[in-house]
């Protein structure tokens, strides 16, 4: 009896294929690891991609909020100036000082309490959204000025205060009040001017 | 895989029958495995190279946009800074060394009544007292400097003052001590100020005297710095 080795049964099936579909069972399995390749490779390139779409929003966001911000900056600067400007008017006001930084407490008395309509006098030179307080340091406790009680009082309020306005900045500067009844001397009754020291404390707000 | 691909080879060369295939297609065909064989084998060895230097560049690009992106927000940040106000503290030291030189001393003789005609006394007639009986002149600069200035709130809180005050001939020159041969120098405040290099506001104001040594100018100066917490 004559039997066939195994090995002749393989090569005839080797023989017995085309030689093209053997190359292409020599490729199957590489195929395949390269389509994982592309595919690890796409995943690689997606997260990037989410990475860079990432930072670009961020930055996008940031801009957006600096620029905000930048407003807010250029708001509070444009408020700062505006004080300023506010201070330096209202120490060379001729309605309320005798000369530069020197206010004169009569006028400042006429135009806190006896003139109804001071302060929109007042705002129509110098806008709206302010008021201003001026105080004398005599270490004495403070005592608005009116008509009733000039000049035994030491504090001046031009226009109606709103502590709790929105945007508000306090500018304080040192200025002189000139008050014409100063000293009185003891033995001749004589009266004399005195220069004291004191405060403006400005306010402005939106 | 490679030890198949030679079976497979070296089975087809053993055949003596080459079923319906010429010669030369059997060469291409053999060409074509070769050279897929040392292709196969090239790109194993490349690939975890290739593969590192990619992962390398990402890396790299994520850094460099991480870089650009951390450096584009110092930069901007840095305009964000809350911005100084030094015209309004130079308005500040100028109205105050105004203010208190313009202010009465409580004293109504010509030599002491305001604190700017106790610095000519102060300078020239040491010895006057002030209403008969009172400090001197220089007691009495000293004390209304010292208790006009600080009684600022701004002062109180955050700064450090210096008062210069030294008399000038009209024509030019200090005035000199006749004792020390010295200028004539009055001082008060914090003294270190004058010497230190920090940063300083200075407000100065002159005003015009005449004396026993004739016309003469007293520059007086204030110095503010900010304290350092």
């Amino acid at each position: 009896m004559k039997t066939k080795p195994k090995h002749k049964t393989i090569e005839c099936l080797s023989e017995a294929l085309p030689r093209s579909s053997q190359f292409k069972r020599q490729n199957e399995t590489p195929s395949r690891s390269s389509q994982l390749k592309g595919q690890g490779q796409m995943l690689e390139y997606l997260l990037l991609m989410v990475f860079v779409v990432a930072v670009i929003l961020m930055l996008m966001m940031f801009l957006t909020w600096w620029q905000i911000s930048q407003l807010g900056v250029e708001r509070a600067k444009n408020q700062q100036e505006w004080s300023l400007s506010m201070l330096k008017q209202f120490t060379d006001s001729p309605y309320m000082t005798k000369e530069n930084s020197m206010f004169d407490d009569a006028k400042l008395t006429a135009l806190a309490s006896m003139m109804p309509d001071g302060c929109q006098r007042l705002q129509e030179f110098y806008g709206d959204n302010w008021y201003a307080e001026i105080r004398l340091m005599d270490d004495e406790p403070v005592t608005e000025c009116s008509q009733s009680n000039y000049p035994e009082c030491n504090y001046w309020k031009i226009c109606e205060q709103y502590p709790d306005a929105e945007g508000r900045v306090t500018r304080v500067a040192p200025v002189n009040i000139y008050r014409n009844i100063g000293f009185v001397l003891d033995v001749t009754n004589a009266v004399l001017p005195r220069t004291y020291i004191g405060t403006l404390t400005l306010t402005v707000y939106y | 895989m490679m030890v198949m691909d030679m079976k497979i080879r070296n089975s087809e060369r053993s055949s003596s029958k080459p079923a319906n295939r010429t010669v030369k297609a059997q060469k291409t065909d053999d060409i074509n495995i070769k050279r897929q064989d040392s292709l196969n084998q090239s790109k194993q060895a490349v690939k975890p190279a290739s593969q590192a230097v990619k992962a390398q560049t990402s890396m790299i690009l994520i850094i460099l946009v991480i870089i650009v992106f951390g450096g584009l927000a110092v930069f901007l940040l840095t305009f964000a800074k809350t911005f100084s106000q030094p015209e309004y503290i130079n308005l500040y030291s100028h109205n105050l060394l105004l203010s208190v030189m313009r202010t009465d001393t409580g004293y109504t003789d010509s030599r002491c009544r305001l604190v700017s005609d106790t610095m000519s006394c102060a300078f020239f007639e040491s010895d006057w007292k002030c209403g008969g009986e009172g400090p001197t002149c220089l007691d009495l600069l000293n004390e209304t400097i010292q208790k006009y200035v600080g009684s600022f709130e701004l002062v109180q809180k955050s700064y450090r003052y210096l008062f210069i005050a030294k008399p000038e001939y009209l024509s030019g020159g200090d005035v000199l001590n006749p004792l020390t041969d010295e200028p004539l120098r009055i001082k008060v405040g914090d003294l270190g100020l004058e010497t230190e290099r920090v940063s300083k506001i200075v407000a100065s104001e002159q005003v015009q005297k005449t004396t026993s040594q004739g016309p003469i100018v007293i520059k007086a100066q204030l110095i503010l710095s900010q304290r350092k917490e």
